[in-house]
């Protein structure tokens, strides 16, 4: 006897109203502890890199050679008290971190932003149209996703040098291919669907039923691998900056300044620790969401986050 | 046979949890089944009748729903009782397949693609009955041939994909077989088949019952199913049991006022003997208002020409075409003006195919379309483009042709904001009155389709097509997905419309008896050509191809005395539609054998 996989065809939500409000995502939010504990994490990331000039003690990159390598929790010289302590040069840890956060989060939302529009946009009308177009595509996704990345972006940054720009358009050549792959599958799926079948028997134009009919429909895949892609990013851009080919001192970033407290790990653990402990946490949290919105907008099992 | 019943259901009550508090789906149901007796119970969708039947099984509880009250009581072999809502989850173990089979709607999902059916027949008697695996294989072997299909020891080593429908839903009726239990449920277990696999199949459940004496609960939509099937009937509607009794009671005496509406919305075949066009349904039209269905005009608007179709079948690593597809074979004929010409056929015949090849939603390979002496082949994209505002389509899936992320008004609008018909509150105005001219309340406008019922969704779809002011519609399987008594209102809109707008329609379905009821020509298609065509009453009244026959006398009537014992019950296998790349087959030709009706004179492959 196979088990009993087929359901009553008869769910829950054919009898009501199975329309979800943002109300509903915010009490699914609230039920689920640490999707929350995770967003609030994210949320104050994002509050802190947008305020860092408010919400950071001190300057990041001021120096104070009487105050180095303070261990957390102590006070300087001047009375100004250190949360996380300082560096090798006397910079504030916790005001560098704040201001690195700014950097790493950036570079790994726009990274990942504009790998996902190109990707998208090419994935989709390649899944849409098809034949040659679509081949030409695919081969090229195919080459690109074989090449190791890390060695190719290492070779572009020594070139063209490292820095902030340079770092984002790297990581866009690198990672639209994903975006591509994942929307050219789902746009080969809802071609066949009957209401694109059906606009297009509207006359409706290709390019509005790329963006207006079947974009809307496949966006929350797309945005579960936004996510992932970002805390990617975070992660690689942490160790370019590692390796001295990403963002340039004095600039912080959190790759950066665990490479500048290797040096130190056996006398001041404190300062490859935090930056360490920062990308771990971001990246979990982001991982953690995206598996959360997964679940919440696939209509198959999302009743029971609402129910 | 005993006076005890095999299962007994009292007072049943189910609830589903929900956002605003919870939906009761089952309210106070209660029946019995005796051993050997067939309980039919008919509903429409969201009547409960498969939740009830979940229930039994505890099934409910993978989707959320819990039995609030009310009691369920088996009675099993050695006399004892199995209260089934208070039982364990390892109890209920024990009571699917062994005290309860279960037939499924979709025999192809039911199995596991990933094994042979063989694996899976024995994996419920080493389990249930502790065989060893030659005990087991042996008796897999016996219940195949049980269910009477073909070659037998063949499809023990096959796998699901490899076999159709109808003899994956035999192997799933064989598994619940497996154990000899006491009780079967058959929740809509012809629905998702051909109208001759259904005869087979229902043909086997009863003779089935017959030979294990077991109780059978056979839920379904269909009246006629149920007629012909059932010894006693409950009628189902929204969560409760509105009557109960014998068949013959529930069709030709029918008490309610609800199960009267079902029976006057169903179409039965033959009740149009004796006339030329379409006739209305016996329900109240939506609007309220009498017609009469349009009379077909003389003057030819479109005329397809020995249309095909082929779809190439890739493979090796140079994706090259190693076998075509031929779905769509040298198929001629012609629609008039004001007239509906039906296309009927089953899964497969390449039906819906010729409706998607005639709006170029698919290239045809080569044959000839003319539409108002336009030929439309030749049409470069934006000359076809053009043309598709005189021709439209409304599809079967009003859950899949409506666009879930936009709003009705919008849906509606595009067509008239496409060809850029109309600017600005104009826009708006017009979709209003065409949202009036199907019946949909105006004050759905600013809503999205999950709000809507399937039969709401359909009369959308439909004011959608008719945004452009269309000549001629291709109604692919438009009604077939509906409730019976929805699909009585959208077919009565439907030849409403013809009559005053003067549409033409081709109208594709398998059901035969809509096909009836609506057409004024029909065109019979198996295996991608059309084998019968001619006027509606020439074809149903004097059907000269034995397919044309054969698809006749499957459609279940309602008629308790009609059984289906007389019926076939061995599976035949389809030709295959796949065929080798050079495989030039022989065009089409016909002879007349009435006025305007004609018969293909080729032999099938």
């Amino acid at each position: 006897m196979a088990p009993p996989t087929a359901m009553p065809n008869q769910e829950p939500s054919q009898f009501t109203d199975s329309r979800v409000t943002s109300r509903d995502y915010f009490w699914a939010m609230c039920r689920d502890k640490v999707t929350l504990a995770a967003f609030v994490f994210l949320a104050l990331l994002v509050a802190f890199t947008v305020g860092a000039e408010f919400l950071a003690p001190h300057q990041p990159t001021g120096l104070n050679l009487r105050d180095r390598m303070l261990p957390p929790g102590s006070t300087g010289s001047s009375g100004a008290y250190h949360f996380l302590g300082t560096d090798e040069l006397g910079r504030d840890l916790f005001s560098r971190l704040i201001y690195g956060a700014r950097i790493s989060i950036s570079v790994g939302l726009l990274g990942a932003f504009v790998s996902c529009v190109v990707g998208v946009v090419t994935g989709l009308t390649a899944g849409y149209f098809g034949g040659l177009y679509e081949d030409v595509i695919m081969r090229l996704v195919d080459g690109m996703l074989s090449l190791p990345s890390l060695l190719v972006a290492l070779f572009v940054l020594f070139v063209l040098g490292g820095g902030y720009t340079n770092l984002i358009l790297v990581f866009c050549v690198l990672h639209w291919m994903v975006f591509c792959r994942l929307s050219r599958g789902l746009a080969l799926d809802a071609r066949s669907s009957t209401y694109v079948q059906a606009a297009k028997a509207f006359g409706a134009p290709s390019g509005r039923i790329i963006f207006r009919h079947i974009l809307p429909n496949v966006m929350a895949p797309i945005i579960v691998l936004l996510t992932l892609e970002i805390a990617i990013l975070i992660l690689s851009e942490a160790s370019l900056s590692f390796l001295g080919f990403g963002v340039q001192p004095p600039d912080p970033s959190w790759g950066l300044m665990i490479a500048d407290g290797r040096e130190h790990i056996r006398s001041a653990w404190w300062l490859a620790t935090f930056p360490g402990l920062a990308i771990f946490l971001t990246a979990l949290s982001l991982n953690l969401v995206a598996n959360w919105v997964r679940a919440v907008t696939d209509p198959v099992q999302r009743w029971r986050w609402f129910s | 046979m005993t006076a005890t019943p095999a299962v007994s259901v009292d007072s049943l009550r189910v609830e589903f949890p929900t956002k605003g508090g919870s939906f009761v789906a089952v309210k106070d149901v209660r029946f019995e089944i005796m051993p050997g007796e067939i309980l039919g119970v008919v509903g429409e969708s969201g009547s409960g009748k498969s939740v009830t039947s979940a229930a039994l099984l505890q099934l409910t509880k993978f989707s959320a729903g819990r039995v609030v009250a009310g009691s369920m009581r088996l009675v099993r072999g050695d006399g004892s009782i199995v209260d089934l809502r208070r039982s364990d989850e390892r109890r209920m173990r024990n009571v699917r397949g062994n005290e309860i089979g279960m037939i499924f709607q979709e025999p192809v999902i039911a199995l596991n693609p990933a094994y042979t059916i063989g694996w899976q027949l024995s994996e419920g008697l080493r389990i249930h009955k502790g065989l060893s695996g030659k005990e087991a294989n042996a008796s897999a072997l016996e219940l195949l041939q049980k269910v009477r299909i073909s070659n037998p020891k063949r499809r023990l080593k096959q796998y699901p994909h490899e076999l159709s429908g109808g003899m994956c839903q035999r192997v799933v009726i064989a598994m619940a077989l497996a154990c000899e239990p006491r009780v079967l449920i058959a929740d809509e277990p012809t629905t998702s088949l051909d109208v001759t696999v259904q005869a087979e199949i229902l043909s086997l459940i009863a003779l089935l019952r017959k030979e294990t004496g077991a109780a059978v609960l056979l839920i379904t939509h269909d009246m006629a199913v149920v007629a012909q099937m059932a010894d006693r009937v409950v009628v189902m509607y929204r969560g409760e049991v509105v009557e109960e009794g014998s068949v013959r009671q529930i069709l030709h005496h029918p008490r309610h006022s609800y199960t009267r509406a079902l029976l006057a919305a169903v179409p039965k075949i033959g009740e149009m003997t004796g006339t030329d066009g379409p006739k209305r349904m016996k329900i109240a039209s939506q609007s309220g208002k009498e017609f009469s269905p349009a009379v077909a005009s003389e003057e030819p608007l479109l005329e397809v020409r020995e249309l095909t179709k082929r779809f190439p079948v890739r493979g090796g690593i140079l994706r090259r075409v190693v076998a075509n597809v031929h779905a769509v074979e040298c198929v001629s004929f012609g629609v008039n003006r004001n007239e509906t010409l039906a296309l009927v056929g089953e899964s497969g015949s390449g039906k819906s195919t010729v409706g998607r090849c005639i709006l170029r939603l698919e290239e045809p390979d080569s044959g000839e379309l003319t539409f108002e002496g336009q030929n439309l082949l030749t049409l470069s994209r934006a000359g076809m483009r053009n043309q598709r505002r005189h021709m439209q389509i409304i599809f079967q899936d009003p859950y899949g042709s409506l666009n879930p992320q936009m709003r009705l008004l919008d849906q509606v609008a595009e067509p008239i904001r496409n060809y850029r018909l109309d600017k600005g509150t104009a826009v708006e105005d017009r979709v209003a009155s065409l949202f009036d001219r199907v019946g949909m309340p105006r004050s759905f406008l600013r809503r999205y389709p999950s709000e809507l019922s399937g039969g709401q969704r359909q009369r959308v779809a439909i004011a959608r097509s008719l945004a452009l002011n269309p000549k001629f519609i291709v109604a692919d399987e438009a009604v077939s997905s509906l409730d019976v008594s929805i699909q009585a209102q959208v077919l009565n809109l439907m030849m409403e419309l013809q009559a005053d707008l003067g549409l033409s329609y081709l109208f594709i379905s398998h059901d035969m008896a809509v096909v009836e009821r609506v057409s004024h020509r029909v065109a019979v298609m198996y295996q991608g050509r059309i084998v019968e065509i001619g006027p509606r009453a020439s074809v149903f009244g004097s059907p000269g191809h034995q397919y044309t026959k054969t698809l006749l006398a499957a459609v279940p009537r309602m008629d308790p005395d009609v059984s289906f014992a007389d019926i076939e019950v061995q599976a035949r296998a389809l030709p295959s539609p796949i065929r080798s790349v050079d495989h030039q087959p022989s065009s089409s030709r016909y002879r007349e054998i009435l006025p305007g009706h004609f018969l293909l004179r080729n032999d099938l492959y």
